[in-house]
This record gives C-alpha cells, structure tokens and sequence, in this order.
C-alpha cells in the first residue's frame, strides 16, 4: 500500500540525491564531504524503505528505515563535529 | 522497548547533539553562509525525530500530519542545505583565487619593477610598437613607459642603432618562423644620448591558428659587461704582447692542456712556430724538449705528479709555483741545461685555470759552473800539495784554512787549526812585536816577507821565511789575509855547511901554501948561502907542497863540478881491472915500505864496462891511499874483483882502525874528517870525491866497518851507461 506522503518524500529525496550526484565534483571540494553524502545516502534509503514498507517486509524494513534515519543522523552530526573541530584547528 | 524506538531515540539525541555543536560553534563555524539551513534542516529532524518518537507513545495519529508535513520538509531542508554549501564552497574558492590573482600580480610587479632591465609585449611590427613595458624602461631607455607604448613618444624601433635595426628584424623574424625563443645583443640610443649595449630575449605569442599575436621578452643593459669584456680582452691582448716580447721563453697552457700562449722567445728556442702549436694538447709542448710527449713542469703546476717529478733532478715547491734546473735531450744534438718556473693559474674562486711556464737556457752557465768548479778542484789540488804553509785567516785574524804543508809544519791538523787565532797555532816570534800578517792588513800596499822562527806543537823550532798578504771579496772589501811560510831549515843548513866548506878549504890549503910560502921566502933571502943539499931538500917541499895543493883544488873541483852537474864524464871502454891492477904496482913500494900485503882477488875476469876510466883511477887511488893510510904493518889489504849480470863490484878491505858506527853516515861529506886518532893527513875530500864520481857513473858505493878489525868499501858499477 503506497501513502502520497511517503511517495512525495521520496521523489523530492530522490530529486536531492540527482542534484548531489550531478555536482558531485564541486560536492567532492567540501570538507569530510563522504560523512555528508554518506547521510544523505542514507537518508533517502531510509525514504526507500518507506515506502516499500507498504508492499513487504514490512517489520523488517520499518526496523531498517529507522536504523537509516538514526544512522543518518549520526553520520550529519560527526560531520558538523568534525568540521567545527577542523575550523578550530585552522584557526 | 521496541528495536524501532530505540533507533529513533537514538535519532533524535544525534539531531540534538548536531544543534548542540552548531550552536556552540554558531560564531566559528566556517559555513557561515550555510548555518542558518543547516539549522532549519537539524530543527526539521528535530521536530521528525520527535514525532517518529511520539508514533510509540499511543498519540500517533495526533502528529500524523506534522510528521508528513516534516518528511516533506526534510529533503527541501537537505536540497537548500546543499545547494548553500556548493554556494558557499564556490564563492569561497572564488575569493581565493583573486587573492592568489592579487597575489600573484603584486609578486609580478614587484619581479617587474626589479628587474635589470625590461619587460615587454610588443606587435611584430616595424616600430616595435609596445602593448606593454616595465617601469624598467626608464633607467634603460630613459623614457617612461608610458611614453613607449603605443609609440607615444617614439617609436622602439627608432631607439635600435641604424646599424643593429635590420638585423634585429632579421633575427626576430627567423626564430618566429621556426617557432623559438631569439636572443641577441644590439646597440640602443638612450634619451641621453648616450649609446648602449642590450642583450634581449624574447619569444612570439601565437593564436590559435598560429598567427603571431605579439613577441614578449626581456631586454637588460649589458653596456657595463661589454666594456668589462673589452677591458678584459684589451688586457689579455696585453698580456700577451708582454708575455710575446718577454726574452725568456714562455708558454701557457690551459686546465685541459692546450697551448694558450707560446711566445716569440719559445719559437726562437725550438723553431716551432706558435701558429702551429697553439690549441694543440697531449702534452705536444713537450715534445721540443724530451723528444717524447710527457707531462712538464707547467702540468706538475696544476695537477702534482710525483711520478713525473721523479723526472726532474729537483723541484722546489712554493704552493702554486715549481722551480726546477734539468739537462733536456733535446733542442741540440748534445742537449741543453734549462732553468725552468712553472705556476698555476687561477681564477678569483682560486680554481686552477691554466699554468705558465717561462724557460731560461742555462747551458753556457752550467759550462761555467763545471769549469769554475774544476779551477775550485785545481785549486784545492794546488793549495794543499803546495810546498809551503799556507794560512788564511779572517779579519780578527782567527784561521780559517790551512793547507796539508801547515798542517805539518805546525803539527795542528787543519780542522783542528780553524778558528783559533793564528798565534795560536804558529807560535811565532814575531806573533806579539811584529806580525807579518797585522802589519799587512794595516798597511793596503805592503809586501812583508820576513825570516823568522815557528814553534811546532812537539817544540821544535822550524826557521821559516813568511809572507803575508791581504785577501778581498768579490765586492773589493777587505775580508782578512793570508800567511805563507816556507821551511828554510835545509837552506840554513845548506849556508852553514858552505860556510863550514869554505872555512874547511881555506883552511886546507892554508897550510902547504904557508909550507911553499915560508921555504920560498928562505931561498930567496938566502939562496947564495945554502948548500946544493939544502937547496935541493926545500925545493922538493915547494914542490910537494904544490902537488898537494894542486890535489885540493883538483879534488874540490871535482866534487864540486860533479855536485853542481859541470864535470862531464867522458864514458868509454874501461878495463877495470887492469886499471886497479896498474895502481896497485905504483903503491906496490909504499905498501912494501909499509910492510902492508896486497891480495888481487879475480881482477883479471872483470869485464870491459863503459866508464871515465881517469875518474875511476881517482876513486881507486883515495880508496888505496885511505887502506894504507889506516892499516898497521903486517895487515893485509884485499882488493876482490866481482860481477853481477849488471854490475862490476870492487871491495877494498883493510884490517885498520875502522870507523866507528856513529861516523859512518858523515862520511862521505866534504870536508869530514874521522876521528880516529893518529891518522889525519886527509883533508876530507877523498871520500866525498869518490861517492860524487861512482854515482855519476850511476853506480853505488857502501861501506861495511868494524872498529878494531878493519873495513870494507864496495864500490858497484854498472856494466852499461844508458844514455847521457
């Protein structure tokens, strides 16, 4: 069972993930861009499971859906860590 | 709790941690620009996280909308965020570039603005018109740059020499067409006036469809480095116009061998000529002088060899520079003898560059040396064997040589005498009143030669007759003198013996002349008055007296004409046994009278000799006269013919008084009578007479005695008279 919330997420998340991957290389020039783009793969994964969640494996990619989000979410938080702490040492 | 709650609980703490930091960090972040989406995305999360939470609380339904609106929200949060860095991350390496730019164009202008010189862009056209010049223009050109480009005041071109204008076109034009870089140097009229040597580099700048565009290059003065290039050629043309007139022969090579410089002098030498060895290396300079090519003193200069030192008989070394003296096969059949100084060259890093050797042809000085050193051998020959003592001594007349007759006359070996005061060693007796040699020295123009007496180291006292004179340096200054003495002990025996012959003589015949005087004088005051007997009686001792008088002088100038070389013998064949034989029967009645016998022993086999057989009558009448006149009545004179194959030897023996041993030696002298007493009627010559004749006959004559028993006298004669 598809949900248009969910549908709509995932569309705008994948209209993200194209944007990134087209300027991948100007991506690339920011600092720790792998932590970033890692959560943002991650991110979009999790709006994958999602919405396949509503056609089967339901338990299992609701539990993977939000492991994706948590995982997001660390990975979007060292990157801010890591590059206030580089901002520090330049400094 | 469920797996599901634990991930979004484990969500929602990281978004919160994320805000934590980025507020902690708000004024430090370095996505300054990013912060405010970054905020707006965390706070999204935030808010999803917190409903994805709640979704296990039992109100789920009641933010199913705020969540949908929220998973919306996300990735429009995430586009923004990103497209801000991107935005960010662009301007920012924009703003780095045109700082490196700004960078980059004030380290240009400063590299510009320093340069010696100037930089340009220029069309490739006639004048040279300049897009762009350095500020160096001015001190090169004297125009601003300004000036210059566009041709606002003149034209480049116009700045070129007239003479250099073509062909720095030329030149230009050809590296374009072959697409490289061109250099040259040209001449450039200031706007001073004053002429100037550039040195340019340049290149074309081509479009894409390999049209020239414009040349951009360099141009520095270079007038100060050609006039110190002229300087330095002047100099060395200089250089080496000294070194081609120098009058010793010289060469130079380079740090790789090659003749440099071989002067007029070294053509000369070796009638190479120096066109044809300048630039030529493997030791070819050698050649001339070894007949072989080998490294010489010029390549020991720069790179020392021992080896090839070895070649030399010496090599003095001062750091760069050797000196040498060595005898070269070639040059002249016989070889040559060259003085030889080589040093190295150096730059101002002190580099060894080259070397210089200069030659000097020293044969005839070396003929000198060898000559001057044999007169010195000649001389030291002469200066000891000389039959004289010779002493030189310094000014303070301390002895600074002596030769071997010195050394003997004064007994002080002659390193043993140097440097003692020479009266030290002469002992003489004019040493402390009047010194020969201090009375030379203060008189320039006296001549001592004075008779005087030295005392030898043993004391013996030596007469001698010295000299003294002064000795000179080289440069005429007085350095000392030199003292001869001779030995005159055999010319003051010699005068006391003449004096002693002429007393002797005088003497001797005073004695029948106051005889014949005395008996004279009474015939001739009383001749009328003596009887026949009387008269007859004085007579014969006139005439007896005059025989023996006759016999001195005859003797004494025999002997006398013998010593001296005036007697003449006249050599002819002589049987000297008959001789003797005739003599013994004219002294047959005295030795009858006597009571003497005479025994001939083998005088009839004597062989014929060649003698003056009236000289050897003489020799065997003293030799009779002596054995009667020492021989007692009774005794028997033996006279015994013997011959060896080249002698003829007579002994006359007698059995008288003898001669004592002491005598022996005496006497055959003039004048020496023995001391045997009784018999003295000789007057000394009869022996002295006989020795003279024999030997002039070159024969011998020994005697053999014993006092008491008698002696023997042997007289030898040569059988043959070998020459005069």
């Amino acid at each position: 069972m598809i949900f248009e919330n969910e549908l709509i997420m995932l569309l705008l998340g994948l209209g993200v993930l194209a944007f990134h991957l087209r300027n991948r290389s100007a991506f690339n020039r920011i600092i720790h861009a792998p932590l970033l783009s890692a959560s943002l793969y991650l991110l979009v994964a999790a709006w994958c499971f999602t919405v396949l969640e509503g056609f089967f494996w339901h338990d299992l990619l609701n539990l993977l859906e939000h492991a994706c989000y948590a995982a997001s979410s660390l990975l979007l938080t060292l990157w801010v860590w890591k590059r206030l702490q580089r901002a520090d040492g330049e400094r | 709790m469920h797996p599901v709650a634990i991930f979004d609980v484990l969500f929602l703490s990281s978004v919160l941690a994320a805000l934590a930091l980025l507020f902690r960090g708000w004024g430090r972040t370095p996505f300054h620009d990013s912060r405010f989406v970054l905020c707006g995305l965390l706070i999204t999360s935030m808010l999803y996280a917190v409903c994805l939470t709640l979704e296990w609380t039992g109100i789920t339904d009641a933010f199913d909308t705020v969540e949908d609106l929220l998973g919306a929200l996300l990735p429009m949060w995430w586009a923004f965020f990103l497209y801000s860095l991107l935005q960010e991350s662009a301007s920012r390496e924009l703003r780095n570039r045109e700082m490196e730019l700004r960078d980059s164009r004030r380290r240009l202008s400063t590299l510009l603005n320093n340069l010696p010189g100037m930089a340009y862009r220029c069309r490739n056209d006639r004048n040279w018109t300049m897009e762009f010049v350095s500020i160096g223009a001015l001190e090169l050109t004297g125009y601003e740059p300004a000036q210059l480009v566009d041709n606002q005041a003149i034209a480049y071109a116009s700045l070129i020499l007239s003479e250099d204008r073509e062909r720095v076109w030329q030149t230009v034009q050809t590296a374009l067409q072959e697409r490289r870089p061109f250099q040259m140097n040209y001449g450039i009229s200031a706007a001073s006036g004053e002429e100037k040597w550039v040195w340019e580099q340049g290149m074309g700048i081509y479009s894409e469809h390999g049209e020239v565009i414009a040349l951009e290059g360099f141009i520095t003065d270079i007038t100060e480095q050609r006039r110190a290039e002229e300087t330095i050629l002047r100099s060395e043309r200089r250089l080496a116009d000294i070194i081609d007139f120098l009058p010793d022969p010289t060469f130079v090579v380079s740090r790789q061998g090659e003749v440099i410089i071989w002067n007029r002098a070294m053509e000369e030498l070796t009638g190479i000529k120096a066109s044809h060895i300048k630039g030529k290396s493997g030791y070819e300079y050698a050649f001339p002088f070894w007949k072989e090519r080998k490294p010489v003193l010029a390549d020991l200069a720069m790179d020392w060899d021992e080896a090839a030192a070895r070649t030399y008989p010496f090599v003095h070394r001062e750091n760069h520079t050797l000196l040498t003296e060595v005898r070269v096969p070639g040059i002249r059949p016989e070889g040559i003898y060259l003085w030889a100084k080589a040093a190295a060259l150096c730059d101002p890093d002190g580099s060894i560059v080259g070397a210089v050797e200069s030659i000097r042809d020293i044969t005839k000085r070396k003929e000198l040396e060898q000559a001057l050193q044999d007169a010195v051998e000649r001389y030291e020959i002469l200066f000891d064997n000389l039959p004289v003592g010779v002493v030189a001594m310094d000014s303070n007349l301390r002895i600074t040589r002596m030769n071997t007759e010195g050394s003997r006359m004064t007994g002080y070996e002659c390193e043993e005498a140097v440097g003692k005061p020479c009266y030290e060693v002469l002992h003489g007796q004019l040493c402390h009143t009047s010194c020969p040699i201090r009375n030379a020295l203060k008189h320039p123009h006296s001549r001592s030669s004075v008779e005087s007496e030295i005392t030898r180291r043993d004391g013996a006292r030596i007469p001698v007759r010295i000299n003294a004179g002064r000795l000179y340096t080289s440069g005429g200054e007085l350095s000392g003198g030199v003292e001869v003495f001779q030995d005159i002990s055999e010319l003051k025996n010699l005068e006391a013996e003449r004096a002693n012959i002429i007393s002797m003589f005088a003497h001797d015949m005073k004695s029948p002349l106051v005889g014949i005087h005395g008996f004279a004088a009474h015939l001739l005051s009383r001749s009328s008055d003596l009887p026949q007997e009387k008269l007859t009686r004085f007579l014969e001792v006139i005439g007896r007296e005059s025989s023996r008088l006759e016999s001195l002088v005859n003797d004494f100038l025999d002997f006398s004409r013998l010593e001296t070389g005036g007697l003449k013998l006249r050599f002819d064949d002589t049987e000297v046994g008959k001789e003797i034989q005739d003599i013994l029967e004219l002294f047959e009645h005295r030795f009858q009278q006597a009571s003497i016998r005479v025994v001939e022993k083998g005088l009839d086999a004597l062989p014929i000799i060649q003698a003056d057989a009236t000289r050897l009558r003489r020799v065997f009448t003293n030799l009779l006269e002596n054995a009667l006149k020492y021989s007692e009545a009774g005794a028997t004179v033996t006279v015994e013919g013997r011959e060896t194959p080249h002698e003829v030897i007579v002994l006359f023996s007698d059995q008288g008084l003898g001669i004592r041993p002491e005598e022996l030696p005496h006497i055959f002298n003039m004048f020496y009578r023995g001391r045997t007493p009784g018999k003295r009627e000789g007057h000394g010559l009869g022996l002295a007479g006989v020795d003279a004749i024999v030997k002039g006959h070159g024969g011998r004559v020994l005697v053999c005695s014993t006092p008491g028993v008698g002696s023997t006298f042997m007289v030898g004669l040569p059988k043959e008279q070998h020459g005069e």
